[in-house]
């Protein structure tokens, strides 16, 4: 899928002209920016907007958010941090003594 | 004022060329001072005239629009024109980028992995030295990996580089938005309170003209001719509609010039 994000009120106008008009490739809209589905259409009128507004539209390309694909002690440590007994603890000290990634490893870490 | 057509010549406050075969929109065209077939001598038009300067039976006219545009040519302001300048400005000293996009491919090669394989070929050819075996293939492989890694390390930087650089044009451009959304909202304030300041005199001149009209919803010539009488044009107004018994009871109407011409033909 693609994700086109606008940066001037003329690139959002059309954007907004765009998704009324193919609600079947409008996948999400939201205001400024929008998912098109990941056809050959969809990236028609990504690329479309990017002729007519250049740098004033940015497309990305996107995919669905699997968390199998995730590292499983990311995963784990999100679930035992969601699980917390005490609310206020903030993440850092709730993973230290813990056998759960510390925030500056996850920062450094890509995935 | 001065018209000229062919080589006729008109001067003073009212023109009257409905015998001639020139066009509204030619003598429009003549106001702004095209060189056509009808040439004209006059102050130059403002922002009003593009709205209500060519009163002709299928203009399109946006009234409150129009009626702003009629306060501002009486130098009348808006409270929030201060503020509207202040946030120009702003916006005007955000600049971006407007260079094309660039294409930067990520590097392929996995960082890791090529410095653990120059580590491990630095290795071999100690250890080919230390025995006084021949490490000059060895020598040529670390030289090729060496190399391999600065390149991927050049253009994994280079790519960061641009990644941030994209990213703050694109923090700029996100700014810029914002202000213009500001702006917008501020004009369509300074327009009401516009429209506000002459709504009064506006709604009177409309019922000279027709009584039954409703001030916002008249018909467009009905509209021009009162937004005309309230504003101040100054170029000289194109009439091509028999609303007045003559044109000097318009310029009259008006306050101003007039050049009445023959209704446009039909589209």
């Amino acid at each position: 899928m693609f994700l086109v994000i606008t940066y001037s009120r003329s690139a959002r106008t059309s954007l907004r002209n765009v998704t009324r008009a193919h609600e079947e490739t409008t996948v999400r809209q939201f205001g400024r920016a929008a998912v098109f589905a990941g056809t050959a259409f969809g990236a028609f009128q990504a690329l479309r907007l990017r002729e007519k507004h250049g740098r004033d539209v940015q497309v990305e390309r996107i995919e669905p958010f699997v968390p199998e694909d995730v590292p499983v002690g990311v995963r784990d440590a999100a679930a035992a941090y969601e699980g917390r007994e005490t609310a206020t603890i903030p993440y850092r000290q709730f993973a230290s003594g813990r056998d759960l990634p510390d925030p500056d490893t996850m920062r450094e870490q890509d995935v | 004022m001065i018209v000229r057509v062919d080589d006729a010549t008109w001067c003073g406050a009212v023109a009257d060329l409905r015998d001639s075969d020139v066009s509204g929109r030619a003598v429009a065209a003549g106001v702004r001072g095209d060189d056509g077939p009808c040439r004209i001598h006059c102050r130059p038009p403002g922002p009003l005239f593009d709205h209500v300067g060519y009163v002709h039976a299928d203009m399109g006219l946006r009234v409150r629009n129009a009626l702003a545009v009629a306060a501002r040519s009486l130098d009348l302001s808006a409270p929030q024109a201060a503020e509207i300048e202040r946030l120009r400005a702003e916006r005007d000293r955000l600049s971006v980028d407007e260079q094309p996009q660039r294409r930067t491919a990520a590097p392929e090669a996995d960082p890791t992995e090529l410095r653990e394989r120059v580590a491990t070929l630095r290795g071999r050819v100690q250890a080919l030295e230390a025995n006084d075996e021949d490490a000059s293939d060895a020598r040529a492989e670390l030289r090729a990996a060496a190399a391999k890694l600065s390149e991927s390390q050049t253009a994994r930087i280079a790519a960061e580089e641009y990644r941030d650089q994209t990213r703050s044009d694109r923090d700029r451009r996100e700014r810029r938005m914002r202000l213009d959304d500001r702006i917008a909202n501020r004009e369509r304030d300074a327009r009401s309170a516009l429209v506000e300041r002459v709504r009064e005199p506006y709604e009177r001149a409309v019922f000279a003209l027709d009584p039954t009209a409703d001030p916002f919803d008249a018909p467009p010539v009905v509209a021009a001719l009162a937004l005309l009488r309230i504003g101040r044009p100054r170029a000289p107004v194109v009439l091509a509609v028999d609303w007045f018994p003559s044109p000097a009871v318009a310029a009259d109407w008006i306050g101003g010039p007039v050049v009445r011409c023959p209704s446009d033909p039909a589209v």
